[in-house]
């Protein structure tokens, strides 16, 4: 997942919360729908948070300064 | 055709040359032109000037090295040639520098490892000069100082002393080195490419330590010292360096601007040095986020250390300037260690970077002029790990806290849904009870209603009854009444009644019409009437009337 979704999905995440504090009646059916979605985001977003191996790549100095 | 070897040779000292002047290789001379002499084989300047790619100014600097190379590929035997291919990769060819004179000779005439030494001698004499008379090497002036320059310029040395008689020109910097015991004097000079380079401001009284070769300038015949590198040395030196740079850069307005470090920091650039502990610490401090890490290696002290950080950081500006952030790191040390971390063109670059810069650079009391210029700077490199851990912070924690809010979210919907239903429930089995009790007040009230109607009833059943009483006793008594009526009517009738009369002796006559006759002048002669007696009738025929 790229940062920038990661960033969005949180932001979603984020908002969907806050639409349920928000929010002075419920519609249960809406908010399942919300929770339905959230459930889906949070899903992603801890798959990104497994761990991976980093991936180290040392620069070949006389590949990049061929002119 | 090109002579391979000649392009090997050039290749090999293109690539020596640049890095001796420090410069990238195309600036000495670039591949095509080098395939193009190796082709056409200049033996004259004029030749070597039609090259091109070959300009007054190269023509000037190396036009005698590349001819030389050209007349000793000419001169070299092929068995000669390929001993010099067997004694190593011709493209990259050993460090000259770190060679013994010998070495650097047999490297240079390509003179295998087994020659001998006055051999290789004799070859890189043949190819600056030219046999004699009674096989002496007679020199041109122009030759041997070439001769004497390609020996002294062999090796890189190093020089520690203090600056004086600084003269700044177009042409290059001027100045002397001066020893501190016994103030003998070398002449330095150093090109404008390299000064530009070099970050350090040089003024008299300071403190240095130079790299570079010696060198003869030939229109003069003057010995000099050509510096490749320059660093500031001794304590006091470096402390007033720093001070000012600081003092420099900070009217500048170069440690104001701050920009923000990204979230979830994915692609990183590194620059530092591949030996040592600290780019193992930096990687083990990393979490195992799938992060891509680019490392650049550079030396972080000492003469190279200044050119190798600017290369890095101008690397990764050009070709991966969508790095999330570029990390330059180095564990501690004083300050003449640091001093590439205190350099103007080290600050200015780091100022520069598209990318934002992430410093964390070890030290102790004075920071860093790299760390108040970087974006974000720590004292560790450590610390530098934490800080792109950080950036993960809001995945990390935001997660888990997001998932339970949402969680205890929808559960308060749920609860607040469920206590209306239960709520409602109440609500309608209080309006059931309501209506119960309604319903049963009402059946008591009916039943009240009831009662009064039976009661009622009951009272005009009683009505009724005793109504009926008088009516019967009324009645009773009007029968009563009637009969003792009757009896005395019946009596009467009993004295009245024609029976009694007849019973008497009476008798009733009728005529034939029926009628009681009551006078003898309702008869008629010949008449026939009929008497009735007490016991029976009988006819009888009007005979006389009197």
């Amino acid at each position: 997942m790229q940062k920038e979704k990661i960033s969005d999905s949180l932001s979603k995440l984020e908002g969907i919360v806050k639409w349920f504090n928000t929010q002075k009646d419920v519609d249960v059916e809406e908010g399942l729908e919300k929770v339905k979605e959230g459930a889906e985001l949070i899903k992603n977003l801890n798959e990104r948070l497994k761990k991976v191996e980093n991936e180290f790549v040392e620069i070949k100095k006389d590949l990049a300064f061929e002119e | 055709m090109m002579q391979r070897e000649l392009f090997q040779k050039l290749t090999a000292w293109r690539n020596e040359t640049a890095r001796r002047s420090r410069v990238e290789r195309f600036h000495i001379l670039q591949n095509k032109t080098i395939e193009i002499l190796a082709e056409t084989m200049p033996k004259t300047y004029e030749e070597l000037a039609d090259v091109k790619g070959i300009g007054k100014k190269k023509l000037h600097e190396f036009g005698s090295e590349i001819l030389a190379l050209v007349k000793e590929c000419a001169v070299i035997p092929p068995s000669s040639s390929k001993t010099h291919l067997q004694g190593g990769d011709p493209h990259n060819p050993p460090s000259i520098n770190r060679l013994p004179l010998e070495d650097s000779l047999r490297t240079r005439t390509g003179v295998s490892g087994g020659s001998d030494l006055k051999a290789a001698q004799r070859q890189l004499l043949s190819n600056f000069g030219e046999e004699g008379e009674k096989n002496e090497k007679v020199f041109t002036v122009s030759g041997f100082l070439n001769f004497l320059n390609t020996v002294l310029g062999e090796r890189d040395v190093f020089i520690r002393g203090e600056v004086s008689s600084v003269q700044v020109h177009p042409s290059g910097i001027y100045f002397t080195l001066k020893d501190k015991i016994d103030e003998s004097i070398l002449n330095c000079y150093i090109r404008p490419s390299t000064y530009e380079r070099m970050g350090v401001q040089i003024e008299e009284g300071l403190e240095v330590k130079v790299s570079g070769v010696p060198n003869v300038y030939k229109p003069k015949g003057r010995l000099s010292f050509l510096v490749y590198s320059l660093e500031l040395a001794g304590e006091g030196s470096l402390k007033k360096a720093y001070e000012m740079l600081k003092k420099k850069l900070e009217s500048e307005g170069l440690f104001e601007r701050k920009r923000a470090l990204p979230e979830f920091i994915t692609r990183i650039g590194i620059i530092t040095s591949r030996t040592g502990a600290v780019i193992d610490d930096f990687r083990r401090n990393l979490e195992s986020l799938g992060l891509q890490l680019y490392f650049y290696d550079a030396r972080v002290e000492g003469a190279r250390a200044v050119d190798d950080i600017l290369r890095g950081i101008r690397w990764f500006n050009t070709h991966m300037d969508d790095l999330d952030i570029l990390v330059i790191i180095r564990g501690g040390g004083s300050l003449e260690d640091l001093q590439a971390f205190n350099n103007e063109f080290v600050a200015r670059a780091i100022f520069s970077s598209k990318i934002i810069t992430l410093c964390g650079i070890g030290h102790d009391r004075d920071v860093p002029i790299t760390n108040l210029v970087a974006d974000r700077a720590t004292s560790t490199p450590s610390i530098v790990a934490m800080t792109i851990n950080e950036s993960w912070k809001r995945l990390h924690e935001g997660v888990p806290t997001l998932a339970q809010d949402l969680l205890y979210s929808f559960e308060a919907v749920l609860s607040e849904r469920k206590n209306y239903i239960r709520g409602s429930v109440d609500q309608m089995l209080g309006y059931m009870s309501q209506l119960f009790l309604r319903y049963k007040y009402l059946g008591r009230e009916l039943e009240q209603a009831l009662l009064g109607i039976g009661l009622r009833l009951e009272e005009i059943r009683k009505r009724s009854r005793e109504m009926i009483g008088l009516a019967r006793a009324a009645l009773e008594q009007i029968f009563k009444e009637v009969s003792r009526k009757l009896i005395s009517y019946e009596t009467y009738l009993e004295g009245v009644s024609p029976e009694r009369n007849l019973k008497l002796g009476y008798s009733i006559i009728r005529n034939v019409k029926g009628g009681v006759v009551k006078s003898v002048e309702d008869l008629a002669v010949g008449e026939k009437v009929m008497t009735k007696l007490y016991k029976g009738e009988f006819v009888s025929k009007i005979e006389e009337i009197k």
